[in-house]
């Protein structure tokens, strides 16, 4: 029973490793044709929340969401920080 | 005896394994190629930035339209007669932020059309124009990209403002 445990903990271990691995392949930059509805990974809490304490005016509500797209849109984007 | 070594044996593969789990990865290099060069850096470089570019060009696309729903929505403020001189404002400051984005873009598009130090396929033909080529689009799509991010941070922290300001003028009393 205890090696049982101890091979099922190592076989999640090494499932972990494998996933770990495969993030580190994808390149560093944008992708083309990049979709600006499909929202970042990165997102601030401020932002994720930023919508909820506001009124339910569908026009507000509208825009605000239109903006965040614009918002994580640019955060996906490229800065170049690493200019030669 | 021996259940004893074998469970030392997984223990230890255990704590081996989880290590190199959550150890930092490298990036992979396949085996056999050669060390990268300054030139293919600086090919790279180029795609990389045309990439970027065009993924710009969208933002800046959609930025219109965000621009059309903010004026719009002043609008239907303005008809329910209330106050929208600090979300104009904000709005004026957007669209400037945009213009001068779209500038910065439409310089380094123009630096791209045609990149000095490489040839049609992007390959280098002199190392120092390719160089400068690389520098000033980089440099002309990053200004555009912190105009683009400042401009549209500035203008949903303002209606969100103005939303708010209006909620609390409704639940007065």
């Amino acid at each position: 029973m205890k090696r049982l445990v101890l091979l099922l903990l190592f076989s999640i271990t090494l499932l972990m490793a494998a996933c770990n691995r495969g993030d580190h392949l994808n390149q560093p930059w944008e992708t083309p044709a990049q979709s600006l509805i499909t929202p970042s990974a990165v997102k601030s809490a401020e932002l994720a929340n930023a919508s909820e304490d506001l009124n339910d005016d569908t026009a507000a509500q509208d825009l605000l969401e239109l903006i965040d797209q614009l918002i994580q849109a640019n955060q996906a984007g490229d800065p170049f920080n690493d200019l030669p | 005896m021996k259940t004893r070594f074998f469970t030392k044996i997984i223990l230890i593969t255990f704590c081996l394994t989880l290590a190199v789990a959550f150890l930092p990865a490298t990036p992979v290099q396949a085996a056999g190629d050669a060390p990268e060069t300054i030139d293919t850096r600086l090919e790279n470089l180029l795609m990389r930035e045309k990439i970027a570019l065009n993924n710009q060009a969208n933002r800046l696309a959609y930025s219109e339209q965000v621009a059309a729903k903010t004026d719009t929505f002043i609008q239907r403020m303005k008809d329910r007669g209330l106050d929208t001189s600090e979300l104009e404002k904000a709005f004026a400051d957007f669209k400037e932020g945009v213009r001068v984005a779209r500038e910065y873009h439409d310089r380094a598009d123009g630096i791209l059309a045609e990149p000095a130090g490489f040839d049609e396929n992007g390959k280098i033909t002199n190392r120092k124009l390719a160089l400068e080529t690389v520098r000033s689009a980089g440099n002309a799509l990053r200004r555009a990209h912190l105009e683009l991010t400042e401009a549209t941070i500035n203008l949903r922290i303002a209606v969100r403002e103005f939303i708010e300001e209006q909620l609390q003028q409704e639940n007065k009393p």
